[in-house]
C-alpha cells in the first residue's frame, strides 16, 4: 500500500516529478562521464608516458634512480631476465643501460643520451622501434650501429647511413669512444626526446662504456602499468634476497605522474562534492514542499488514525523512487556516453600540444570501470536520501488538529 | 502608478511568506554561485602560475633570435648588432627588462659524471625582473665581471655531478670553427629553480667568457625582455619586427605555446562549469517557484477578478525572482570574496609540487579577486535565473480569475 500511495503521490504534480528526476538524471550522467573520461585520461597518461622508455617496471640497483651514476649497474643482466620470465605476467623483459655522450658529425657536435638496448627484447618494451621514420632499427646481432632521434640528426646535419663519432664518459672515467653507422630516426613527437635521445645495442654500448656484461636496468612490460604494479612483491621475490637490487613501479620511476594525478583528483574531488552539494538544496525544497502542501491531508489521515511513522514511510519512499528514476537515467546516459567516446576517443584539437607534453596523442578514451559508473550514482543517492530525511521529520512533529487548520 | 510600485512590497513579502523554503534556496543559489567564482578564481591562478612560470624561466615575454636559432639552437645561429642600435631599440617605455645572452647546447663534466646542458653566457645583474635568474643565488656568489673562469649551477645538477662550490667542471661547446671548445672553470655558486628541468639543465657564466669560449666575438644569441604591461607585447613585439626585419622577434606565446592551450583551456573550462551549475540551480529554482506560484493560484484569481492586470502579476513574480536570485547571489558573491581573500597568501600545493610541475605551474598558487569575472558571473546567474522563472510567471498570470477562485484544495 506504501508503494501505490508513494507512486500516486509522486504523479500528483507530474510536472515537478519530472524536473527533479530531470535534475538528479543530469547531476549522474554528469558524474558517471566525468569519472570515466577522468580515469580513461589518467590511464592514458600513465600508459603513454611509460611507452616510450620506462616501461611497466623496471629493476635497478638501489639508488640508481636517484643519482644515475654509471657505476650503479646490475651484473649479468641476461641471467635474471631469465629467472624474471618466469613470471607469467611479465610479457617482455630486456636489459637496459644508459649513458651520456657528445654525437659529432664532421661539422657539429651535439650532447645526447645514449641508451644501450637489447635488439630482441626492445620492440616488446619501447615504443620507440615503432617510431622509425626513416632506415630501420636494429636487427639481432646488431654491432656498430646507432639509432638517433630525429631532430638530432637534422641538427647534426645527418642521414641515414652516415657515420657518426660517440664521445663519452665510460666506467671510472674512462673515454669512451667510438664510431657508429646511422641506421634509423625516430620521431616520439616531444621535441625534447628527439633532439636529445640516441639507442645503441646494448653489447656495443657495453663494451664503449667499458661495463662488460652489465645493464643499469631491466625494463619489464606486462598487459598495463597498474597491472605489473600488483605483481611487484612476487618479481621481488625471484631475485635474490641478499642483492641490492630494486622494482620500481610507475609511481616511482614517473612520480611527477602520480603527482599529477593526486592534484587533479583532489580538485576534481572538490567539484563533485559541490555538485552534489548545490543539486541536494535543489531537491530539497522540492520534497519539502511536496510536504508542506500536503499538511492538511496528513492532519486529516492522522485523524483518522494513520500513524505518523507510516507517512513518513511513504513520503520517504516517494524520495526514494524519485531517486531512483533519477539515477538510473542518468547512469544509463552516462554509460551510453562514456561507452561511445571510449570505442571513439575524444579528440583534443587545441589539447594535442599539451598532451604530448605528458606523451599523448590528441584522444582521450574514457573507461568503463564498476568505480566510475556507480561511484558518483550511489553519493547523489545517499545525499539526496539523508537530505529526504528533513520533511519526514516535521510529519512526525505534525499536531493533528492544527494541521487540518491549515490551507 | 500606485499599482506599479506596489508590485515590490507585494513581491517581497511574498517572498519570506515560506522563509524556509527561501533560504534553501538561496543557499543553493549561494554554493553554486559559490563554486563558480572560487573555481574561477582558481582557474586564474593557476594559468597566472603557468603563464609566470613560462615566461620567469628566462622566456621573459618576448626573444629576439637569429632567424633558425629556435629550430636548430646552435652556436651558428647567432647575431651581432652594434650596441648602440640595439639600445636604442630596446630603449622603450614599455620595456621593463632586457639583457642579451649567449645560448648553446653543450656539456658539463666532473671529476665523476658528465650530463647535456644548456650554456648561458650572460650579465646576471640585468636579469633582475626578466627571469628567476635575477634574484639571490641559493647559495655561493656570481662570476666576477669579464673573461673570469667561474661558472653557477643549478643545485640539483651540482648534486647529480658530485661537485660543489669551490671545484672545477669543465665545460664542453661547439665553438663557431666547428670545433669543440673546452673550458675549465671554479664552480662559484649554485642557483634554485621552481622546475626541475631548468636545475637540472642550465649553467650560466659570464657573457664575455662565453663569447671568448665560442669565439664569436660580441655576437650573441639570444635577446629577451619584459614589459611593464604584459598584454601590450604584441604591438611591441611589431614595433620591433620593424626595427629588426632580418630577424625572428616572438611573443611568449609563441615560445610557450603549452601555456597559450592552458589559458584557453582554463577559460572554456570556467564557461562549461558555469553553465552546468546553472542549469542545476534552475531546476531548483524554477521548481520552488512553481510550487510557490501554484499554492497560490487562488490569491492571483482574486487579484485579478478585483481588477490587477496580468501583467502586474507576471511582473509580480518576476520580481519576487529577482528578489530570490539575487540574495542568493549576493550571498555567493560574500563567501566566495571572502575564500579567495583567505587564500591571499597562496594556496601551497606542497607535496604535489612535482605533479604540478608537470602540468606547468608552479608551487603556490595566488587567487586574486577579478572583479570583472565576479561581476560577470553574478549578472549571467541573475539575469538567467530571472528569465528561466518566465515560465512560473506566465503560469501564474494566464490563469482565468473565476475557475480559480472556485478551485479549492
Amino acid at each position: 500500500m506504501i508503494f501505490a500511495l508513494a507512486r500516486r503521490n509522486l504523479w500528483r504534480q507530474p510536472r515537478r516529478t519530472i524536473l527533479s528526476t530531470l535534475a538528479i538524471a543530469l547531476t549522474t550522467t554528469l558524474m558517471v562521464f566525468m569519472l570515466s573520461f577522468q580515469f580513461g585520461g589518467y590511464l592514458g597518461m600513465i600508459e603513454s608516458s611509460m611507452a616510450l622508455f620506462d616501461g611497466h617496471l623496471q629493476i635497478q640497483v638501489k639508488g640508481y634512480k636517484k643519482d644515475p651514476s654509471i657505476r650503479k649497474t646490475i651484473d649479468n643482466p641476461n641471467n635474471l631476465l631469465s629467472k624474471i620470465i618466469q613470471n607469467p605476467k611479465v610479457k617482455h623483459a630486456g636489459g637496459r643501460a644508459n649513458g651520456f655522450g657528445l654525437l659529432s658529425s664532421p661539422t657539429r657536435s651535439f650532447g645526447a643520451m645514449i641508451i644501450g638496448v637489447q635488439p630482441e627484447h626492445e620492440p616488446g618494451l619501447s615504443t620507440v622501434p615503432k617510431k622509425i621514420v626513416e632506415g630501420r632499427f636494429f636487427s639481432q646481432g646488431a654491432d656498430n650501429e646507432i639509432i638517433l632521434g630525429q631532430r638530432l640528426a637534422q641538427n647534426l646535419g645527418l642521414k641515414v647511413g652516415d657515420a657518426v663519432t660517440l664521445l663519452g664518459t665510460g666506467l671510472n672515467g674512462s673515454m669512451a669512444v667510438d664510431s657508429l653507422q646511422i641506421i634509423g630516426l625516430f620521431k616520439s613527437g616531444i621535441p625534447e626526446i628527439d633532439r636529445r635521445f640516441a639507442e645503441m645495442p646494448l653489447t656495443r654500448f657495453q663494451e664503449t662504456f667499458s661495463i662488460p656484461d652489465q645493464a643499469h636496468s631491466i625494463v619489464l612490460s606486462g598487459a598495463s602499468a597498474i597491472a605489473l604494479q600488483e605483481e611487484k612483491e612476487n618479481i621481488l621475490a625471484l631475485l635474490d634476497s641478499d642483492s641490492n637490487l630494486v622494482v620500481l613501479d610507475w609511481t616511482e620511476l614517473q612520480p611527477p605522474i602520480l603527482q599529477a594525478i593526486l592534484l587533479d583528483m583532489s580538485s576534481a574531488l572538490l567539484i563533485y562534492v559541490v555538485l552534489i552539494i548545490v543539486v541536494t538544496f535543489s531537491l530539497l525544497n522540492s520534497l519539502l514542499m511536496s510536504v508542506l502542501e500536503r499538511t492538511r491531508e496528513f492532519g486529516m489521515l492522522m485523524a483518522l488514525g494513520m500513524k505518523p511513522a507510516i507517512l513518513g514511510k511513504v513520503v520517504w519512499v516517494e524520495t526514494l523512487m524519485l531517486i531512483l528514476f533519477g539515477v538510473l537515467t542518468g547512469l544509463l546516459f552516462g554509460y551510453a556516453i562514456s561507452e561511445y567516446y571510449h570505442q571513439t576517443g575524444i579528440y583534443f584539437e587545441a589539447m594535442e600540444e599539451m598532451m604530448a607534453e605528458f606523451g599523448m596523442s590528441g584522444s582521450i578514451y574514457p573507461i568503463i570501470h564498476p568505480f566510475t559508473l556507480f561511484a558518483g550514482p550511489l553519493f547523489i543517492s545517499l545525499s539526496i536520501a539523508l537530505a529526504g530525511l528533513y520533511p519526514i521529520l516535521r510529519i512526525r512533529r505534525l499536531e493533528p488538529v492544527m494541521a487540518m487548520r491549515k490551507i | 502608478m500606485t499599482q506599479k510600485t506596489l508590485i515590490i512590497p507585494i513581491a517581497w513579502r511574498s517572498l519570506w511568506r515560506n522563509s524556509r523554503r527561501t533560504l534553501i534556496t538561496f543557499a543553493a543559489i549561494a554554493v553554486g554561485v559559490w563554486s563558480m567564482i572560487t573555481l574561477a578564481a582558481f582557474m586564474d591562478a593557476w594559468v597566472g602560475s603557468v603563464v609566470h612560470e613560462a615566461t620567469n624561466n628566462l622566456t621573459g615575454h618576448g626573444q629576439i633570435h637569429q632567424q633558425g636559432y629556435l629550430d636548430d639552437p646552435s652556436v651558428e645561429y647567432r647575431f651581432s648588432l652594434p650596441p648602440a642600435s640595439l639600445d636604442e631599440a630596446m630603449e622603450s617605455p614599455q620595456i621593463k627588462a632586457w639583457n642579451r645572452r649567449v645560448r648553446v647546447p653543450g656539456i658539463v663534466r666532473s671529476e665523476r659524471e658528465s650530463a647535456p646542458i644548456t650554456l648561458i653566457g650572460l650579465d646576471p645583474a640585468r636579469e633582475v625582473d626578466l627571469s628567476f635568474y635575477g634574484n639571490e643565488l641559493s647559495s655561493g656568489r656570481q662570476p666576477k665581471e669579464g673573461h673570469t673562469a667561474e661558472i653557477v649551477l643549478g643545485r640539483r645538477l651540482a648534486e647529480r655531478l658530485h661537485t660543489r662550490i669551490g671545484k672545477r667542471v669543465v665545460i664542453l661547446s661547439q665553438n663557431s670553427s666547428g670545433e669543440i671548445a673546452e673550458s675549465g672553470l671554479r664552480v662559484v655558486g649554485l642557483f634554485d629553480a621552481s622546475l626541475e628541468e631548468i636545475e637540472l639543465g642550465f649553467v650560466f657564466i659570464t657573457l664575455q667568457k662565453a663569447q671568448s669560449l665560442l669565439d664569436i666575438k660580441d655576437a650573441v644569441h639570444e635577446v629577451a625582455f619584459t614589459l611593464y604591461n604584459p598584454e601590450e607585447v604584441q604591438s611591441e613585439v611589431d614595433r620591433l619586427k620593424q626595427v629588426f626585419s632580418d630577424l625572428d622577434v616572438s611573443t611568449w606565446s609563441d615560445l610557450q605555446p603549452l601555456a597559450q592551450t592552458m589559458q584557453e583551456m582554463s577559460a572554456a573550462m570556467i564557461g562549461v562549469w558555469t553553465v552546468i551549475m546553472f542549469i542545476i540551480i534552475a531546476f531548483g529554482m524554477v521548481n520552488t517557484l512553481l510550487m510557490a506560484v501554484y499554492e497560490r493560484t487562488r490569491e492571483f484569481g482574486l487579484l485579478q477578478a478585483l481588477g490587477m492586470k496580468p501583467r502586474l502579476i507576471l511582473s509580480q513574480v518576476l520580481l519576487e525572482a529577482a528578489f530570490m536570485v539575487g540574495i542568493g547571489v549576493v550571498v555567493g558573491m560574500v563567501i566566495s570574496i571572502l575564500s579567495i581573500y583567505a587564500f591571499t597568501n597562496g594556496l601551497d600545493l606542497g607535496p604535489l609540487a612535482a605533479g604540478a610541475d608537470l602540468f606547468g605551474s608552479g608551487r603556490v598558487l595566488y587567487p586574486k579577486l577579478d572583479l570583472i569575472i565576479i561581476f560577470a558571473i553574478s549578472s549571467f546567474v541573475w539575469i538567467m535565473g530571472i528569465l528561466s522563472c518566465l515560465w512560473p510567471a506566465w503560469r501564474a498570470a494566464r490563469r482565468v480569475p473565476v475557475t480559480t477562485i472556485n478551485q479549492s484544495y
